[in-house]
């Protein structure tokens, strides 16, 4: 029996499930959270999404079958929680979800928890031209340096169709610095 | 030597030429251009992420996590409408079925009167009471029920046409033995 499936057991069961629960926590709240932030860009937004990402991980954890692994099947949550919580934003102010994207990065410069400089803001700016999925695979692809494999696990599409959608993603992300840089 | 080296070659030949050991993902090489060309490109592009956190945001995230009203809600059992009702059908119909008993045996709208008696209820009644054995209980009952003002009430309804029509409606047997005795 591997660890990761002792560690399974241990959050299903209701003796173990807190204690278990807590080191789950701590094991995932940075890779959860860089995950969520690179969506929701604030870090304000980041740390509602993360808070609720782990309170439905918890209430849901009972129910996981194992069909995937642990791993993937937060970062899933993870994805749907900050995806919806940006949807909700965008029907709040009534605007188009692409243009809620690019709004996102605008204030960005004069946000004190964004420290990049010219060329990192720009960089942030072509992401979110980006269609959702393809922001989606950019970031774990290039940031977080996902395999293929997991990133399928976690969006649930094939890893040739993500190898596309990757390259689109770049090199719209290349086009963009280059025009927009000075 | 050269023959010795063409017949490692065939013979390396006939392994990898009948038995492929390895393979490679379906349609990986029709996505081995986008992986390299996204490599290029990639190295042109700043690789740090610059957004910054709080500090001590990390270390105090647990805290802040399970003092989190949801969160201290934990498991709140959903259960969805159509399960409620699938439930709640057992409980609905013999809820049914109670009323439907209730209504008919113990709310009824006839007042129970001593002419809705049946003499055969009124036997089993006297039996099950053992009236039989004590002569004062019945006297009671007797005197209860049948009061001398309602004996006299009922002989003057009692006219000729009625007595013949009470007569008729038994038959013959029961009608001896009433004579007889």
């Amino acid at each position: 029996m591997t660890d990761e499936i002792i560690f399974i057991e241990q959050l299903q069961n209701v003796r173990t499930k807190e204690q278990a629960f807590r080191k789950l926590v701590t094991i995932y709240k940075e890779r959860l959270y860089w995950h969520i932030r690179k969506i929701v860009i604030s870090h304000d937004d980041a740390d509602d999404v993360l808070q609720n990402t782990f309170i439905k991980i918890f209430r849901g954890i009972d129910k996981f079958k194992q069909e995937s692994q642990l791993f993937s099947w937060m970062y899933r949550i993870a994805t749907n929680e900050s995806i919806s919580f940006i949807n909700k934003r965008a029907r709040e102010n009534k605007v188009d979800i692409s243009d809620y994207h690019q709004q996102l990065t605008s204030d960005l410069s004069s946000d004190n928890m964004f420290s990049g400089n010219e060329i990192e803001l720009l960089l942030q700016k072509a992401i979110k031209t980006l269609p959702t999925k393809q922001q989606l695979v950019f970031n774990m692809k290039y940031f977080d340096n996902l395999k293929y494999t997991q990133i399928s696990e976690i969006l649930g599409t094939s890893e040739g169709a993500l190898k596309a959608s990757y390259f689109h993603a770049v090199r719209k992300v290349e086009e963009f610095v280059k025009n927009n840089a000075q | 030597m050269n023959r010795d080296t063409k017949n490692n070659e065939d013979y390396l030949n006939n392994i990898s030429k009948y038995k492929k050991q390895f393979s490679v993902p379906e349609n990986y090489f029709n996505s081995v251009e986008d992986s390299v060309f996204s490599k290029v490109i990639e190295k042109q592009l700043p690789g740090e992420l610059t957004y910054n956190v709080p500090d001590d945001y990390f270390e105090n995230f647990e805290d802040t996590l399970f003092s989190n009203s949801e969160f201290a809600k934990k498991e709140v059992k959903v259960i969805s409408l159509k399960s409620r009702v699938i439930n709640s059908i057992p409980t609905a119909a013999a809820a049914c079925m109670l009323l439907f008993v209730g209504l008919n045996y113990f709310s009824t709208n006839e007042k129970t009167s001593f002419e809705t008696i049946t003499s055969e209820e009124l036997e089993l009644w006297f039996h099950d009471s053992n009236l039989e054995d004590n002569s004062r209980d019945l006297l009671e009952f007797v005197d209860a029920d049948f009061t001398k003002n309602t004996i006299i009430e009922d002989d003057t309804s009692i006219n000729d046409d009625d007595i013949l029509k009470y007569l008729n409606t038994l038959n013959n047997n029961t009608l001896l033995t009433e004579i007889e005795s």
